[in-house]
């Protein structure tokens, strides 16, 4: 039992990590990240692949978020420049083009078979059976510096600039600004936090297929950014909490309606997910936690 | 040599030509006006000197640099700034916000010097306060300092918008229609205002409607009609002038 | 690559990209008129093979009447989510209808899955042979493909450049508020556009079906590259969008010779960026202002 509850949370911690990247993106800087799980796969392989290796965990979990924020400039570079859907098209294309790649390289990643025997956070260091507890910790630690640089950032002078972009970003570029210089950079953050916990889930988990990363997990951390409220570091916990309390809880469905099948389940999970987003979107713009209602663009 | 030139400029919309071959130089340190009635070109032509709006064809040239190709925020990095006939202030953020938003080149805004440039971005913070706290009051907007943008009045925000230009330190701004939708107390203190940052050597150039408010203040004025300059000179000569008049259907002047 | 195979490709891609034309043509509406990028295109599509599967079922074989059927069925759900969703939101931002589109798309597509599973379908019909022109392959039922296919475009452009319907469309694609300041009547027009959208993307769907299997990612997983080939094209622009998608699925036949079609997606998304960095208005769209 304690040990579901170690696993729950550390899934809880690295929901929330992603979505605290996509909240620096979304929720302050007005990015519309579609393809946030690409930037995660992207880390996960990154720091899989360079571990098995022999790389030291701690420096190849550096280099998936450096991998992983450096993946998103071109990006940036070349859609920022547009307006905001042509981001949202762009990344979503990005995610499904890097899912799609580790798929077919077998020689690099093993294709569909997966990548297995991932070294495990913290293995040799502690004895087994704490090593979920440790990773735990270290989750929260990360989450708590993350959130930490987040709000460092946004109270700093850029993050007074991004403010101002959200707000008028005609009015940002006659201050001599280039909105998509500073855009870039918010968006390469955001995507090397979500390399971050990329990495650290695959070396929890010890194995990763290319299945995981589906454009799903994007849309399951887009509604925790919504349902919490956007533009709330408060509110993107709340949203997690709710998120994956909503995962997890979904499972025991089949306890109560004993006719339906695991697909049905599946299927009547991401149903809910698709309605919570309309739902949210139409009558709830500021999230379940928010209080302000949701600007204009 | 003239600080900004504009050279035949020509832009269109669809079929609709907005601007044919439009030339005009604005001197250092010189105050110019620009007026024409509605849809004769002006915002246009502000928009196409600032890079709003792409040049059909023709040139800009700004301290002699030829800045027709380059984006809006380098031809501001340049010293050629602008405000808009509608103020664009950031409404959700405070008066003094808005103002430390505008300073150019901040090391706060470099993410590295987050972490290893604190104390110099602190001492930044500080000096650019200073430097806020005295433009607004040039400005009379001291008491609103920590008001939101949005709240404030019209006037206001005309002269939050010229505030935010101030921090930039530029060499020539354009004014459209700062006067527009002001009240008639606030239009004095503003004009005082354009002709005091004027002494202080920067250009400037306004649009605006209110011809009787600009006659008094510039030396110099450009006339537009249907997308084209249609006379320049003194106020006296440009009023004076048969198409001007004839522009303005005679009533006005 | 011998030129026989390099040909058959080529009709492989107009064929597909005929095909796809009528959903990009969706797309390309929606952007211009509802201002948003529908991300429900590709399971709207989806419902319209799964219902051109069911209708046959029930209605027995004739296939005409299982497509008739389907189109009315993705056009009554269109239309539904245009009155629940897209109506409401017509005022807030675009990334509102964006973000709600997506949620659309998940329920549009869970709600086949909860019926018909995980499992791929085929949709009946006639097996034909394939005539062969010294090793050029042409299937008769590629032929009716892109039969009906030109057909519903051509009702379409009909009605978009000759009918005051679609001149008031066009205008409000143009401009909305000067279409909004003329006096034109936004509400008959995005019925109309919300009908044409959802039909159009069942027929496609179903058309897709008939081409390949019916699964439940069928449009989810063209999403990109039918977004690609409309910025190709120029987006906002009708005849862009056709143009831009049959360039583009040519294209991807002729490269997926070369690479494996496991890089169709990858292949997309790079086009899609180099379009971006290059031409961003497209073929045949207007230079792109700040939106």
């Amino acid at each position: 039992m304690e040990g579901y509850f170690i696993a729950i949370a550390i899934s809880v911690l690295v929901y929330l990590l992603m979505a605290s990247g996509l909240a620096l993106q979304y929720g302050f800087t007005g990015l519309v990240n579609f393809g946030h799980v690409g930037f995660f796969a992207i880390g996960s392989y990154a720091s899989a692949l360079l571990a098995l290796k022999g790389v030291p965990v701690p420096v190849s979990l550096a280099a998936a978020a450096l991998l992983a924020a450096l993946a998103a400039y071109p990006i940036g570079i070349i859609a920022l420049r547009l307006g905001g859907d042509y981001l949202a098209i762009v990344t979503l294309g990005f995610s499904e083009a890097v899912r799609m790649t580790l798929q077919t390289e077998e020689w690099l990643t093993r294709g569909m078979h997966g990548l297995p025997g991932i070294p495990r956070l913290f293995a040799g260091w502690v004895e087994p059976r704490y090593i979920d507890l440790c990773i735990l910790l270290l989750l929260v630690v990360v989450c708590v510096a993350v959130f930490f640089a987040i709000h460092q950032i946004i109270k700093s002078p850029f993050g007074r600039v991004i403010e101002a972009i959200r707000d008028n970003e005609v009015a940002v570029r006659a201050l001599g600004k280039n909105p998509a210089q500073f855009k870039t950079r918010s968006l390469m953050i955001g995507a090397g936090i979500a390399g971050l916990a990329g990495g650290l889930q695959a070396h929890y988990l010890t194995f990763i297929s290319p299945e995981q990363y589906v454009p799903l997990i994007t849309f399951y951390i887009w509604i925790a950014i919504v349902l919490g409220g956007v533009g709330s570091l408060r509110g993107v916990v709340m949203g997690t909490v709710l998120l994956v309390g909503f995962l997890e809880g979904s499972r025991f469905l089949r306890d109560i309606f004993t006719g339906i099948s695991e697909v049905q389940l599946a299927s009547v999970r991401i149903w809910i997910i698709g309605m919570a987003l309309i739902c949210v979107v139409l009558y709830r713009p500021q999230g379940l936690f928010g209080k302000s209602a949701e600007r204009k663009h | 040599m003239a600080l900004l030139s504009v050279t035949d400029i020509t832009a269109r919309f669809g079929g609709f030509k907005a601007l044919s071959s439009v030339s005009l130089e604005v001197g250092e340190g010189e105050l110019v006006g620009l007026i024409g009635t509605n849809g004769a070109g002006k915002s246009t032509l502000f928009s196409v000197a600032t890079g709003y709006i792409p040049a059909g064809s023709g040139s800009v040239v700004f301290r002699g640099e030829d800045i027709t190709e380059l984006a809006v925020h380098q031809r501001v990095r340049r010293g050629l700034a602008r405000t808009f006939q509608v103020p664009r202030e950031f409404s959700q953020m405070t008066v003094f916000d808005n103002m430390m938003v505008a300073a150019r080149d901040q090391r706060g805004e470099k993410l590295a010097n987050l972490l290893f440039a604190r104390g110099a971005i602190r001492e930044e913070e500080e000096r650019l306060a200073q430097r806020v706290r005295e433009v607004l009051a040039f400005l009379n907007l001291a008491r609103v300092t920590d008001e939101l943008a949005g709240k404030l009045s019209g006037g206001q925000k005309k002269l939050l918008e010229i505030g935010r230009l101030l921090m930039l330190e530029p060499s020539c701004i354009m004014l459209d229609e700062p006067f527009a939708g002001v009240n008639p107390v606030l239009i004095g203190q503003l004009c005082e205002r354009i002709v005091e940052l004027n002494r202080r050597g920067i250009a400037v150039l306004i649009i605006e409607h209110n011809l009787a408010e600009l006659a008094r203040l510039v030396p110099r004025l450009y006339a537009m009609d249907r997308g084209q300059v249609i006379a320049s000179g003194t106020p006296e000569a440009v009023l004076a002038d048969a198409g001007v008049r004839e522009a303005y259907m005679g009533g006005v002047i | 690559m011998d030129l026989i195979s390099i040909a058959n490709a080529v009709i492989n891609g107009v064929v597909i990209g005929m095909l796809l034309a009528l959903p990009a043509l969706a797309i390309t509406l929606v952007f211009g008129i509802a201002r948003f990028p529908n991300a429900a295109t590709g399971d709207y599509m989806t419902l319209g093979a799964y219902t051109t599967m069911a209708s046959q079922l029930v209605l027995g074989g004739s296939i005409v009447a299982a497509v008739l059927a389907a189109m009315t069925a993705t056009a009554a759900i269109s239309l539904l989510m245009y009155f629940w969703v897209f109506r409401a939101l017509s005022e807030r931002s675009h990334v509102s209808r964006l973000i709600a589109s997506i949620g659309v798309a998940f329920a549009v597509r869970s709600t086949i899955t909860f019926f018909a599973g995980q499992d791929q379908y085929v949709i009946d019909v006639p097996l034909v042979r394939a005539w062969n022109f010294g090793g050029l392959r042409i299937l008769p039922t590629d032929l009716y493909i892109v039969g009906a296919a030109l057909t519903a475009l051509f009702v379409v452009f009909f009605i978009m450049y000759l009918t005051p319907t679609g001149r008031r469309m066009r205008a409000i694609a143009d401009s909305a508020e000067l279409a909004a300041a003329s006096g034109i009547r936004a509400r008959r027009v995005m019925i109309f556009l919300w009908t044409i959208a959802g039909a159009f993307c069942g027929l496609g769907g179903a058309l897709l079906g008939i081409k390949a299997v019916v699964l439940p990612e069928l449009g989810w997983e063209l999403l990109m590259p039918m977004f690609a080939g409309v910025i190709l094209g120029g987006i906002g622009s009708p005849v862009g969008a056709v143009l831009g998608i049959v360039t583009f699925s040519i294209a991807q036949e002729v490269a997926s010779l070369y690479v494996g079609p496991a890089y169709k997606i990858v292949l997309a998304f790079f086009i899609l960026l180099v379009v971006l960095l290059l031409r961003p208005q497209g073929m045949l769209g207007r230079p792109i202002a700040a939106r």
